[in-house]
């Protein structure tokens, strides 16, 4: 007889439970994560950038200096040597190269900047579903309190 | 990104202004500059003339053989420097200086330096003895002047014997003329006798 009203209380216990109202859902954004191989694809291409625009930097201010060094707007009352000619000629050849390599040291940067914007990975939205809200109910001799949720 | 480029270049090329530079040899300039005859001075391409003997550098008239040449007089055992200002064209064969040892020199030398612009035909010393025939004497001068400053010289130092007619010879070295378009040149003679 015992064991009867034990079943009772249980199943007056659920029932109001199943059947109360339920809970809001709770909706989360989840961000996507770059893998591994992409960051470094990704840094490689921009590393690599930096490096041949430093270059194109180096070789801007070795032509600058031969540059500089011939430069003159009044009389300098030397000739123009072969020493002078290839002063002149390093001075575009720098120039020359430094602009190749700023073209390639750009062009590399802004690849990586594309790819950083092209393979950004998507973010994911995920609910979390509440089940009937917390029901308590009385019991002999106290109260039940019950809620689910689902994921 | 163009532009970029275009500024990096254009910030790395030399700016040289019309006359700032001596020509070099042969002529050589600056780009987008030539050779200036008259002053061999760099200068832009739209105002520079043509090769030309100057007031200051005459082209002695007939003096193209030893027995023909500028006489230089009255030169002692051990002479101050004599000094000539001449002007050799593509179509002179040479200009000449005649000069006589002293007959009551125990020992008697010459030295002779020819300076001459580096743009364009370098310059050769010959030496005639009594007119006989003309014969190579220029050799690299000891302390040859700077060509930085666009000027090179030839030198010629040698014992002579006292009482006898010496002729030098300023004459085309066949080199470096610019496959012969400045087979010219301005130049300073300096003779002096010495004691050897």
């Amino acid at each position: 007889m015992r064991w009867i009203v034990c079943v009772l209380v249980v199943g007056m216990a659920t029932r109001p439970a199943a059947a109360g109202p339920r809970g809001k859902d709770i909706v989360i954004e989840v961000p996507g994560e770059r893998t591994l191989n992409n960051k470094l694809a990704i840094g490689g291409v921009a590393g690599a950038g930096l490096l041949v625009g430093a270059l194109g930097l180096y070789f801007n201010l070795d032509a600058r200096s031969a540059a500089d060094e011939l430069s003159s707007q009044l009389f300098t009352g030397k000739a123009w040597t072969a020493d002078k000619e290839a002063l002149d000629d390093r001075a575009h050849r720098s120039s020359v190269r430094a602009g190749i390599a700023y073209g390639i040291g750009g062009a590399l940067i802004a690849g990586a900047i594309a790819a950083l914007v092209i393979t950004e990975p998507k973010s994911e939205r995920s609910v979390i579903r509440t089940g009937p809200a917390p029901a308590i109910t009385p019991v002999q001799g106290g109260a039940l309190l019950g809620g689910a949720w689902s994921f | 990104m163009r532009a970029l480029v275009l500024g990096a270049l254009a910030a790395c090329s030399p700016h040289i202004a019309s006359g700032a530079y001596l020509c070099g040899p042969e002529q050589s300039c600056p780009e987008g500059q030539l050779c200036n005859g008259p002053d061999n001075v760099c200068v832009g391409e739209s105002v520079a003339q043509v090769f030309d003997c100057t007031e200051d550098f005459p082209d002695p008239f007939n003096d193209d053989t030893p027995a023909t040449g500028t006489t230089f007089n009255g030169l002692q055992c051990v002479s101050g420097v004599t000094q000539a200002f001449g002007c050799l064209t593509i179509d002179d064969n040479g200009d000449w200086y005649q000069f006589d040892t002293p007959a009551g020199c125990t020992t008697v030398g010459v030295d002779v330096i020819v300076t001459f612009p580096i743009a364009f035909e370098p310059i050769a010393l010959q030496l005639s003895t009594d007119g006989g025939p003309p014969e190579v004497a220029d050799t690299a001068c000891r302390n040859p002047p700077n060509e930085e400053l666009g000027d090179d010289a030839r030198c010629f130092a040698t014992a002579l014997a006292p009482g006898h007619h010496y002729a030098i010879g300023v004459v085309h070295s066949g080199s470096a003329d610019c496959s012969h378009r400045c087979a010219n040149n301005r130049y300073t003679l300096k003779l002096q006798l010495v004691t050897p």
